[in-house]
């Protein structure tokens, strides 16, 4: 191995190590831009799931006011069922302006009930 | 060790993180397409609910000339329409068990009225075999209910018509709040901007908190049915509770769809600028 061949040797090594130097400087950047983009997305994603600011509570018994209670038979026209509230029943083809709702107390709590039928359809709405 | 030895070794090395750094690419790249592909068919679904909403069920009880906001809503076919779109572009058409999986992703249908919202969410009751059956059904309509410190009992409307009940003789005045507002001898009806505000109010709690409710309570039975997903009430901004409330609609929520490594969870609202055409056609 002459001289030249050395010198030719050498200046390829050189030239290679460049380009492997500049492939991996490349590289590098690329993998940090990519690696930004999934953070950047993942980061997005999160921040647009509305279910973030959850608003999950302890299952509370389900109660009505009793002006709920009193103007649902008011509206017993549009409900289409009977209504039972502690025992008294109020049909559903009752005239709702003439109703006599005054035994419902406004303050108490009334926990409603459906009674369905077995199509899974509202026969009747008690409260108690 | 060779320079041509460490650089292959180093390739290797770059080369195992460069494919973790595309497994992450392409999953974010499928659960952005997902996302997008979920929130169109739940859009689409609410929007074609929407507009059946309006669907004429019964010819007596379609002119209610009051109020441009008064529509008789056809709730069943609200639904029925909701859940054929969803069926349709989650491709479980012609697929009864796709379709039960797919239904135990909502847990939760409103139906929001002139007077008064529907809940369409699961519920138990006993079928015709006597088994208990586990699935979506409706709620009685809920009346938009407030009381006032006088004791006089208030059914709000999507505009201002109401239904007062009142403390001092429990006589039913309704109409509305400008025109009875003298006749009523009560005080909220008196100052305009309070009464929007308690019916405003009044609408939107009663809706958040029966989803709070049916949501929670589905969460109780859905465990026993091995569902793991924790379903929860979205945050949902007081804009979008105003257009919610603005005309009858339809409030849709699709929670705990597998998304890659998370889960899918949205709500859309359809059916707003539902309201009657205000003219009239003259027949010859």
């Amino acid at each position: 191995m002459n001289i030249g061949e050395h010198a030719r040797s050498a200046l390829w090594l050189g030239v290679s190590f460049l380009i492997f130097i500049a492939s991996l400087s490349g590289a590098y950047a690329l993998f940090q831009t990519s690696a930004r983009i999934n953070e950047q997305t993942y980061h997005l994603t999160a921040s647009t799931d509305p279910n973030i600011h959850s608003t999950l509570k302890i299952d509370n018994p389900y109660t009505c006011t009793g002006a709920e209670v009193r103007q649902t038979i008011h509206q017993i026209d549009s409900l289409q069922v009977d209504i039972m509230v502690n025992g008294t029943l109020y049909p559903k083809d009752l005239d709702p302006d003439e109703v006599d709702v005054s035994s419902i107390e406004l303050d108490q709590k009334y926990t409603p009930a459906y009674i369905r039928n077995t199509e899974g359809q509202l026969v009747m709405l008690r409260f108690t | 060790m060779k320079i041509t030895s460490f650089a292959v070794v180093l390739v290797l090395i770059l080369l195992f993180i460069f494919v973790r750094n595309h497994i992450d690419l392409e999953d974010n790249r499928t659960n952005l397409l997902l996302q997008t592909r979920y929130n169109r068919a739940i859009d689409t679904a609410t929007q074609d609910a929407a507009q059946a909403l309006i669907t004429n069920v019964s010819q007596p009880l379609e002119s209610q000339y009051q109020s441009a906001k008064n529509v008789r809503i056809n709730k069943e076919q609200a639904a029925d329409t909701f859940f054929q779109t969803m069926y349709m572009n989650f491709n479980v058409i012609h697929d009864p068990t796709g379709q039960y999986v797919l239904n135990s992703y909502i847990p939760a249908l409103v139906v929001i009225g002139y007077d008064g919202y529907y809940m369409y969410q699961f519920e138990e009751y006993r079928n015709a075999r006597g088994e208990t059956e586990f699935r979506h059904v409706w709620s009685p309509k809920k009346p938009y209910v407030y009381k006032d410190q006088h004791n006089n009992t208030y059914s709000f409307t999507l505009d201002d018509y109401v239904t007062i009940q009142r403390s001092a003789d429990e006589k039913w005045v309704k109409g509305f709040r400008e025109e009875i507002a003298n006749e009523a001898g009560v005080p909220l009806l008196e100052d305009a901007a309070a009464f929007d505000a308690a019916r405003r109010t009044t609408i939107v709690n009663a809706i958040q908190n029966d989803l709070e409710r049916s949501i929670n309570r589905y969460n109780v039975t859905s465990k026993r049915y091995g569902t793991s997903y924790t379903f929860t009430v979205p945050y949902i901004s007081q804009e979008d509770w105003n257009n919610t409330i603005n005309d009858a609609g339809v409030l849709a929520f699709v929670q705990g769809i597998p998304l890659g490594s998370q889960y899918y969870n949205n709500y859309a609202l359809g059916g707003r600028g539902l309201s009657k055409k205000k003219y009239f056609r003259e027949y010859m």
